[in-house]
């Protein structure tokens, strides 16, 4: 092992050296199991008395109904099934063209498809995330006429619960109609190039409701509801600048800030039913882009983790840069966007 | 068939290496046990079908936990106004220094990469089951480690002491 790796090896060991007592970890956990058990049952129930009680079905089916715009999405809103149809919260009428379950669990499947018409609305994909860790779970990926989708539901891994998440995908143009295939081989997997996909062993199989919708867009550009401020400090970080936008309005920005002698650190929020399909991605001086990030969560109670710049010295002026991508959407489906730089000056040494 | 005693059994045994585990990827001990606790109610939903060796389970979830907490949660060190620690009177060589840089570089690096080096430096698990813990391949297991200890490497407060100490062996 090289000086450098012993280093880190040995920092590792002396810094979590100081492990706490808790004699009463046991006792804990059993609490957390029991308080587990109970909110799991009483979802389940919740749920079925729900339905039962035609509560919450009809909240979904009143086709093309007038519901007001809200801070709520499509991809968030529970549902005890994949409906024939329903109206999201800007007011877009889903109708369902074609419905399936892959039932990798109960029967061994892989695949699905589903051929389907092309109409020329904007075509979605759905699916219920089913029970248990969504990490432990094989996710179908999707394939349209053969060529695979960027859909995976990737929304079910970052949200609690199970419900209805939804993706968009593109017919090829001049179709009259489309095979979509779920796919769960390999776990879901897309091979990168040249790159095979991981063993994914501890993946378990799950029965999929899956479906595939056409949905009619509002007539008119639905305003998303405002952002929440970000504040001007949070613990000990400082505002240093903020840029905001609507998409499909406003797509970029660029904000120059002077640093204090340490660190920048962006975050970001949207509202609008299609908020958790829009990503942005980050260019702060001259490093390269960080990548996408998806900006679907809407409150600060609820954020990404910062995206962290490199150390900027003192009185240097940079300037972060974002480009905003929305993922299929509808021009009238609109997004409100607001980017939050902070500042700050040292990281706390813990130790 | 595990069972409830296996459970308690296994709690027992293996909370203190799972806490330090568990401190290293969020840094603060009360988030530790939290993210444990958290982790082992996961893990004792699934303690029936998990197999004879539940390590690596219980490492994926305690990983994947924390992951999903950063995604979501304003879970993070704190950055703070304070000078950092300074070096203390008999530490000739510079060496708490040194080592203060670098657990503050570590705190700096994104969760992922630093769960990579502590499955792979604290944990010593095999390239391959930090890939399976990770649900990724054992090619973006090595460039996440590369870029990670490239990042410590040329982090300016590391440079003047641990960098100096790279050999070249150690460049790939």
């Amino acid at each position: 092992m090289t000086p450098a790796l012993r280093k880190l090896r040995d920092l590792f060991d002396d810094m979590s050296a100081d492990v706490p007592d808790n004699h009463r970890r046991i006792a804990q956990l059993e609490r957390r199991i029991r308080d587990d058990n109970r909110r799991r049952a009483f979802a389940v129930t919740g749920v079925t008395l729900l339905t039962a009680a035609g509560v919450l079905i009809p909240a979904f089916l009143l086709p093309g109904s007038a519901v007001p715009p809200r801070e709520t999405t499509t991809a968030v809103q529970p549902a005890a099934e994949l409906p024939p149809r329903f109206t999201s919260g800007d007011g877009s009428a889903y109708r369902r063209l074609a419905s399936a379950t892959l039932k990798a669990k109960s029967k061994g499947e892989k695949k699905a498809s589903l051929t389907v018409p092309v109409s020329g609305k904007p075509l979605e994909v759905a699916a219920l995330c089913p029970e248990g860790n969504p990490a432990d779970l094989a996710r179908p990926r999707v394939i349209v006429n053969g060529e695979p989708s960027s859909n995976g539901f990737q929304q079910c891994l970052t949200r609690q619960g199970t419900g209805m998440v939804l993706g968009s995908v593109s017919a090829p143009k001049g179709a009259e109609q489309v095979t979509i295939t779920f796919d769960i081989t390999d776990g879901g997997c897309v091979p990168k190039k040249d790159e095979a996909c991981p063993t994914r062993t501890f993946l378990q199989p799950t029965d999929w409701p899956l479906a595939v919708y056409e949905y009619t867009p509002p007539a008119r550009p639905v305003e998303p509801d405002p952002v929440e401020a970000f504040p001007a400090r949070r613990e000990t970080l400082k505002l240093a600048g903020q840029a905001s936008g609507v998409w499909p309005r406003k797509s970029s920005f660029a904000l120059t800030v002077t640093s204090p002698g340490g660190y920048f650190g962006i975050d970001h929020l949207c509202t609008g039913d299609l908020a958790d399909r829009l990503s942005i991605s980050y260019r702060i001086g001259d490093e390269p882009s960080q990548g996408e990030r998806v900006c679907g969560h809407r409150t600060l109670d609820d954020t990404n983790a910062l995206l962290w710049s490199e150390k900027v010295p003192k009185g240097t002026k940079i300037t972060i840069s974002g480009k905003v991508r929305m993922r299929g959407g509808h021009p009238n489906r609109q997004t409100r966007w607001s980017v939050g730089v902070y500042s700050s000056k040292i990281v706390k040494l813990v130790r | 068939m595990r069972d409830k005693a296996d459970f308690v059994a296994f709690v027992e045994a293996r909370s203190p290496r799972l806490l330090r585990t568990a401190y290293l990827l969020c840094r603060d001990w009360t988030q530790a046990e939290d993210l444990l606790q958290t982790a082992l109610v996961r893990v004792w939903r699934a303690w029936g079908r998990v197999g004879e060796h539940p390590d690596a389970y219980v490492s994926r979830v305690l990983v994947n936990t924390h992951l999903s907490w950063r995604r979501r949660l304003w879970r993070r060190e704190l950055p703070t106004d304070a000078p950092p620690e300074t070096v203390v009177p008999d530490d000739e060589i510079g060496m708490t220094d040194e080592r203060a840089v670098l657990w503050a570089a570590l705190g700096r690096l994104p969760p992922r990469q630093r769960a990579v080096l502590v499955l792979r430096y604290f944990e010593d698990l095999p390239e391959s089951v930090v890939a399976e813990i990770l649900n990724c391949s054992i090619g973006t297991v090595k460039s996440q480690s590369s870029k990670a200890l490239a990042k410590l490497r040329i982090d300016p407060e590391v440079a003047p002491t641990a960098v100096a100490s790279r050999t070249e062996g150690e460049r790939r």
